[in-house]
């Protein structure tokens, strides 16, 4: 189920009143916000370049779609390699935004833009709804997601995957016929 | 091969749990086995193995009169075997009931075994009256009795007047008298007894009180002083602990048991040593408590006969809920000091010593949490383990980043293996298989009531081998139509040993063999956490993930019992060896879940054939034997 996107200036509210502000303290952030959101949707610059929210799509019956995606990579830095994470929730906050989607591999890459026009080999997590059945590749299987070229204007990362099959831990299957990504960094 | 399995099984058993000799304990291959002695008052364990010895003798002998009366009818039978049989069953009566002063549950069992064997020779004796040369023995003896009646008289009141100044001498004389009942009691007719056996049963109950509260005051005092060498002392640990911070603080390193130049790893692994000592003191101390209170609630088994409250020790029984407490506190004192140890380590150490000594802290502490207490270990060491990697800042950063690389993997991993978890829903508990299986079904003897909605502690009421006969048998009838159990929190003893432990719960633990991972699997295991031989696991969930399949920890397993083990509740504990000690998580003790005496309670230990296993986050299938 796609989600509904959350206007990002009402967390700021809910983080002021965690905060314990006063109302006319409230109102007042509440009318800085919006003036700020205002003014970046206004400023024809800004808008475009502000982010796309990304999507991730799974062809299936029935189709599974989020509004939201993720691509990060995660560099230990010890020697270790790095893993690229592509995610349908934010990068930090762990698979609690559903669906949750995450396609993780390990990369060479450094940088988001060092991966475009890399193959990753790569195991794939999917949990539709919370509670719903955790739906992973089985050990050892690999489904090798291809990450595009970068397109101009745009700063998403598009990355595709071939049909694969995902097992629930009952050992039901999951057959998705492709999944492509638009994935913001 | 399920044989074979059973049978090292029971070998590894015998050397890792117990203290306890070979041939201790029936077990659903055999039955017949004594109960063991946990053997803290010096001369249970002989007197246990002469009492088992005995009824071994006395049994063969009641069995072949019997085989005699079936063979060649009643007339087989003849007065002196029969009368020295009651007066040897009735001695040994009065062993077994010695043996429980010793806090010994055999004893009890011996208690039960010896009535059964006193109840089969009344029937022979029955059947002996009804033959002519026992309707003739009977006439004699109502002759005889009258004639004898003064001296008997005057010697009861001989017992009764040196009882309490010449105890040893009284109780002597007493049993005289006892095997001199015996030769008659059950030879005549049951009205007529009761004008004959009122001197014989004064006597007796003049010479046990007498006896009984020294014999179960030395007891105690015995128990008083093995409790108290078991119990860890605190304060000494702490002591312990100042010093070797103290010289971790200064080189990083510290002298232990005679080596010096310890490093701070090394010392936490000493520690969990300590603490794993300390440990299974405290399971002894609690075993012991229990034999103790049941002394005190004690009434004379052979006798029937309660005793008077000044007789007993109950005021002065150390309510067992102390122990309990008593492990709360040692085992804070541990964990803070594991904190202490890096807190120590982490001031004296140079910047390139920080990831390697951070990667094997994790790593002893991910093995010291897998014994009990995980939650607390982690708590408390996760702000010094902080602090340690933070004095390299590059490492810190590496720290944080494997952290949020393998968090998500692992928590869908954790879910589905949550999910995975309850297809098994429906599948009995160790518990819930042995309860059932050994409920009492008719007149077959079990260890808990036929219907009951409660849960009840399981209670020896037969003699152990009848009743592991019959319970044994009706596990291996369950484990033939093969439903598998679920036991929970199974723990390899050893990184070498070749068997896991069920941790004890309720009234059963129990045992699998170490199955570790396939390596297919492993690798793969590994390749997710981004672990190589270079590389090591960075937090303590990694390690779990890498290293309990890996190691043949986990925290569920699924498969149908292959054997059991039936154990003394009391002496499980009260004889628990260090190394046994790994069946109860540490920062527990066993607690009781009856008001009654602990004396006839029973442990049931059962060993698994694994079919899965499953860790926090993975589901493994046994490797096909």
């Amino acid at each position: 189920m796609p989600q509904t996107p959350y206007p990002w200036w009402r967390y700021a509210l809910l983080l002021g009143l965690f905060a314990g502000c006063s109302k006319e303290k409230m109102d007042a952030m509440v009318n800085t916000v919006k003036d700020q959101a205002n003014a970046i949707a206004s400023n024809p610059t800004i808008a475009k370049v502000l982010p796309a929210t990304g999507n991730v799509q799974l062809a299936m019956t029935p189709p599974v779609s989020t509004t939201a995606a993720y691509v990060k990579i995660h560099k230990i830095g010890d020697g270790r390699p790095n893993v690229v994470h592509f995610t349908s929730y934010e990068p930090t906050g762990g698979p609690n935004q559903f669906p949750a989607i995450l396609v993780r591999g390990i990369t060479t890459a450094n940088e988001v833009a060092e991966l475009a026009g890399k193959n990753v080999a790569a195991s794939v997590y999917v949990q539709t709804k919370s509670g719903a059945s955790v739906y992973r590749t089985r050990p050892g299987d690999v489904i090798e997601m291809s990450i595009s070229p970068p397109v101009a204007d745009k700063n998403t990362v598009a990355a595709t995957l071939p049909g694969f099959t995902l097992y629930d831990p009952q050992g039901q299957p999951m057959v998705v016929s492709q999944m492509t990504w638009e994935a913001v960094p | 091969m399920k044989v074979h399995f059973t049978g090292l099984m029971i070998a590894l058993f015998v050397t890792c749990f117990s203290n306890q000799p070979v041939a201790a304990n029936p077990t659903s291959a055999d039955p017949s086995k004594p109960l063991a002695t946990h053997n803290t008052f010096p001369g249970a364990a002989p007197l246990a193995e002469k009492l088992y010895g005995e009824f071994e003798s006395l049994l063969a002998a009641i069995e072949k009169l019997e085989n005699g009366v079936k063979a060649k009818g009643a007339d087989s039978l003849s007065y002196k075997p029969l009368a020295t049989l009651k007066s040897n069953i009735n001695q040994s009566h009065r062993g077994s009931d010695r043996l429980t002063m010793m806090g010994e549950p055999a004893g009890y069992d011996l208690y039960l075994r010896f009535h059964v064997l006193a109840h089969r020779t009344n029937l022979l004796v029955l059947s002996f009256m009804n033959t002519r040369q026992g309707q003739v023995m009977t006439q004699k003896i109502l002759t005889q009795l009258p004639r004898r009646a003064v001296a008997t008289q005057r010697a009861s009141e001989k017992v009764i007047a040196m009882a309490s100044s010449q105890p040893a001498e009284a109780e002597a004389a007493a049993d005289k008298m006892s095997i001199e009942r015996d030769s008659w009691e059950n030879f005549i007719p049951i009205d007529q007894r009761g004008a004959y056996t009122p001197p014989y049963a004064e006597a007796r109950e003049a010479a046990d009180r007498a006896m009984r509260p020294q014999r179960i005051a030395d007891a105690r005092k015995v128990f008083d002083e093995a409790i108290a060498t078991n119990l860890p002392s605190i304060n000494e640990l702490n002591r312990w602990v100042d010093e070797v911070t103290g010289q971790l603080r200064v080189t990083g390193n510290a002298s232990v048991e005679g080596k010096v130049d310890v490093g701070g790893v090394e010392v936490m692994e000493e520690l969990s040593r300590r603490w794993g000592i300390g440990h299974a003191g405290l399971q002894r101390v609690q075993g012991l408590r229990w034999a103790i209170q049941s002394h005190a609630n004690a009434t004379s088994l052979t006798s029937g006969s309660s005793y008077p409250s000044s007789y007993s020790t109950s005021s002065q029984a150390a309510p067992s809920d102390d122990t309990s407490l008593e492990a709360d506190a040692w085992t804070a004192v541990a964990v803070v000091a594991m904190a202490k140890i890096i807190a120590a380590d982490t001031e004296s150490i140079t910047i390139e010593k920080v990831p390697a000594a951070h990667q094997r802290y994790l790593s002893a502490i991910a093995g010291i949490a897998t014994l009990g207490s995980s939650d607390l270990i982690i708590a408390k060491t996760d702000e010094p383990l902080k602090r340690l990697a933070a004095k390299n800042p590059a490492y810190a950063e590496s720290v944080s980043a494997y952290e949020s690389a393998t968090a998500d993997v692992l928590e869908f991993d954790r879910r589905a293996t949550q999910q995975a978890s309850m297809t098994w829903t429906s599948t009995k508990s160790v518990d819930q298989f042995v309860r059932e299986a050994a409920r009492s079904v008719g007149v077959s003897p079990g260890l808990f009531p036929e219907s009951s909605t409660v849960p009840l502690a399981a209670t020896l009421s037969y003699p152990a081998d009848e009743t592991m006969r019959v319970i044994g048998a009706r596990i291996t009838d369950a484990t033939s139509s093969s439903p598998p159990v679920m036991a929970e929190n199974v723990i390899r003893i050893a990184p070498s040993s070749r068997s896991s432990a069920v941790t004890y719960a309720i009234r059963t633990y129990g045992t699998i063999p170490a199955v570790t991972c396939p390596e297919p699997w492993n690798r793969w295991n590994r390749e997710q956490m981004l672990v190589s031989d270079a590389f090591q696991p960075l937090t303590i969930t990694a390690l779990h993930a890498v290293s309990n399949p890996a190691m043949g920890n986990y925290a569920m397993v699924i498969g149908p019992v292959v054997s059991a083990q039936l154990e003394s509740l009391i002496t499980r504990f009260a004889g628990m060896s260090d190394a046994g000690a790994i069946i109860v998580p540490r920062g527990t003790v066993p607690t009781s879940d009856t008001e009654s005496s602990m004396m006839n309670q029973m442990v049931i230990r059962v060993d698994i054939d694994p079919m899965f296993m499953l860790t926090e986050t993975a589901v493994i299938n046994a490797p096909a034997k």
